[in-house]
């Protein structure tokens, strides 16, 4: 059942398993025991639709790295950020989850086996129609040919885009599943504010819980699940400072450190040494019905090799001005409007405007035609920007700490101190120096680095992908982790955390597809104990 | 940071876009310098440049690095003996095949990590010789 929280009529509601934060994880896993004899309440801070007053809640203060709006950084809704990412998936490598020499606190404590049954039902879940991410099986079917890179430092590596974007947005795509879902009660418009313990501080009792609107309600549950976020898991435990005044399950110090992104930014110029150099096969396009995009990435014998963390490049073509010149004058754009409206089965009503521009810029057409024949049939490259991912390396002094600032539920706002350690700016520029050798030694072209020699440089017009990890860190020691293998909280024998905030490493794949099946996998270990 | 001594981007992408041009050029534009007397090794290194402004320019960079002494014979020896050629021989006489074996030691230069740094741009030691002799001839 969908239900406003600012109509709860009960100071206190029962269930057997409380999750906070109805996004990809959590929507994820309450979907999972839907029909099943287990009461659940799935709590969400926003509405079905966005409003700037909830949404709000999210803003916060960048102290570090610059981070962007806060405030922009997540979705407060029925759906999440889903309800606006790119929907690119791609499952982590069973390299990504093993310890690697030179890059310190890596390794995840659960092997690529544990994660591996749980993709195929995550795919699903994301609105990915294929389970297919051998990247020789789209290069046989796509259009386009690959970058012909030949040699062993580098090998292509393909995400998957959800087709259909209905799909992509749990909230639209799963709301009726919840909606007609008897033993679920999705609240609408409920804030967490923070958990509360039993007196030992072993077990959650409680949530507490309050609406913009004033209206404060608690959940008692025998199982909590937070789900909100990579920023905000970390506030709300840091938050929950009835036992202990460090925050739940920070024990260790644990809880906010090593807030890791997905940094990406310019690395290099690539000038090709012929105009047709292949490179469309990186570009998003469709193959066989599924939609598809390849990056360029090191090989993991030479990131072990050389201590490096992952890589990853995209070639992003940069036209020939006297192309992009033609593409824009009048005449052309003309063409473009009456085609457009000709598509659309209606005829342009400005015609007496766009015929003669046309006619009058023929000049134009002529040289499109003629630069795309030279070119082998596509448009002329100039150059080809090379646009780096990096998997950050986990960073304890790159956190996410409680501010002074309040928001309107009179609680501290979130303040993130994103670090890079100098093993990513190595990355970054050793990734780009192999890259550069790789096109010279098969007479590709050359390569300008736009990185210092000096990894204390910082790195410019540096920006996340939105993807917030490692917050909550997972790890069989409690001494360096704050949730086990089974994404529970260490201290504690009934909290769960579920997102990317438990990631320990997070390789340059997007995060979603890991999330939703590490919550899939959750799911599974909490049917098991719930039938006790 | 990215240094902004030196060439502009706008000068050293069109320099950049020169770099093929021992692979790119022609035999006929290579053949075409052969026919007058003999020139000194590192005039027919130069000749075998299609742009020779633009490596220059390149060329005047990689020399203000102090990597390399401003001193185009030896450099041109440096060449030769890298690429196995004997000035002297038949073979560093015809462009077709000295081009051939430039294209190879530089090949070989990136394979081996012989690199050099000229403005962020990656080059091969051989080339960066040859364009920094081809400011100084």
């Amino acid at each position: 059942l969908l239900l406003d929280a600012r109509n709860v009529d009960r100071d206190v509601l029962d269930a057997d398993l409380c999750i906070v934060g109805a996004g990809a994880a959590g929507i994820a896993l309450a979907r999972e025991f839907v029909a099943r004899p287990v009461k659940v309440c799935l709590l969400e801070s926003g509405g079905l639709e966005a409003d700037d007053q909830t949404q709000f809640l999210a803003d916060g203060d960048s102290v570090g790295l610059y981070y962007g709006p806060l405030v922009a950084a997540r979705l407060r809704q029925f759906g999440g950020t889903t309800n606006h990412w790119g929907a690119y998936c791609r499952p982590l490598k069973p390299w990504d989850l093993e310890p690697r020499p030179g890059v310190p606190h890596s390794g995840w404590p659960i092997r690529f086996e544990d994660l591996a049954p749980h993709y195929p039902p995550a795919l699903d879940v994301c609105g990915i129609p294929r389970n297919e991410f051998d990247v020789r099986h789209w290069r046989e079917r796509s259009p386009y040919e690959r970058f012909p890179l030949e040699g062993d430092l580098f090998e292509d590596t393909v995400s998957q885009v959800v087709p259909k974007k209905s799909k992509a947005r749990f909230g639209k795509a799963y709301r009726r599943d919840l909606e007609m879902a008897r033993n679920v009660d999705v609240l609408l418009r409920a804030n967490l504010l923070e958990f509360e313990v039993d007196e030992y501080g072993t077990r959650v009792v409680r949530a507490r819980v309050a609406c913009l609107s004033g209206k404060r309600f608690a959940v008692e549950a025998q199982h909590f699940v937070l789900a909100t976020g990579g920023i905000e898991n970390a506030r709300l435990l840091l938050l929950s400072r009835g036992h202990n005044p460090a925050g739940l399950g920070n024990e260790h110090d644990l809880v906010g450190r090593f807030f890791m992104e997905h940094p990406r930014f310019p690395s290099a110029i690539y000038q090709p040494s012929e105009s047709g150099v292949p490179i469309d096969f990186y570009k998003t396009h469709e193959v066989d019905g599924a939609v598809i995009k390849a990056y360029l990435t090191l090989r993991d014998e030479v990131k072990t090799r050389e201590e490096l963390v992952d890589v990853q490049l995209r070639l992003v073509p940069v036209h020939d001005p006297a192309w992009t010149e033609a593409l824009d004058s009048a005449g052309v754009r003309s063409a473009k409007r009456i085609a457009r409206r000709l598509r659309d089965g209606r005829m342009p009503d400005d015609l007496d405007t766009h015929v003669p521009n046309v006619i009058g810029d023929l000049d134009d057409f002529w040289s499109l035609a003629k630069m795309w024949a030279e070119n082998g049939g596509g448009p002329p490259i100039h150059h080809v920007e090379v646009l780096t991912r990096l998997e950050q390396t986990p960073n304890p002094d790159s956190r996410v700490r409680l501010g002074d600032r309040q928001d309107a539920l009179g609680q501290p706002r979130v303040q993130v101190d994103w670090r890079l350690d100098p093993l990513d700016v190595r990355s970054a520029r050793r990734g780009v120096e192999l890259f550069a050798n790789e096109v010279g030694r098969n007479g590709l072209g050359r390569v300008k680095v736009l990185l210092s020699d000096d990894d204390a440089q910082p790195l410019t017009k540096l920006r996340g992908g939105w993807h917030h990890m490692g917050t909550t860190r997972m790890s069989d020691d409690a001494t360096t982790g704050v949730v086990d293998s089974n994404c529970r909280v260490h201290s504690l024998a009934n909290l769960y955390v579920a997102g990317s905030s438990v990631f320990p490493t997070a390789g340059t794949g997007t995060p979603t597809l890991t999330l939703v099946a590490l919550a899939l996998r959750l799911a599974a270990h909490l049917k098991e104990r719930m039938s006790w | 940071m990215v240094s902004t001594v030196g060439p502009s981007r706008r000068g050293f992408l069109k320099s950049a876009a020169s770099l093929a041009l021992l692979a790119l050029m022609r035999p006929r534009e290579l053949l075409a310098g052969t026919a007058a007397a003999e020139p000194p090794f590192e005039a027919r290194l130069v000749a075998l440049l299609r742009r020779r402004d633009s490596a220059a320019e390149i060329g005047r960079a990689y020399l203000r690095s102090g990597d390399e002494p401003a001193d185009a014979s030896a450099m041109a020896a440096a060449i030769a003996r890298d690429a196995g050629i004997e000035p002297g021989e038949a073979a560093a006489r015809d462009p077709l095949r000295l081009r051939r074996a430039l294209a190879l030691r530089t090949r070989r230069d990136f394979a081996e990590g012989r690199t050099v740094r000229v403005e962020g741009w990656i080059l091969s030691r051989t080339e960066a010789r040859l364009y920094a002799i081809a400011s100084l001839i």
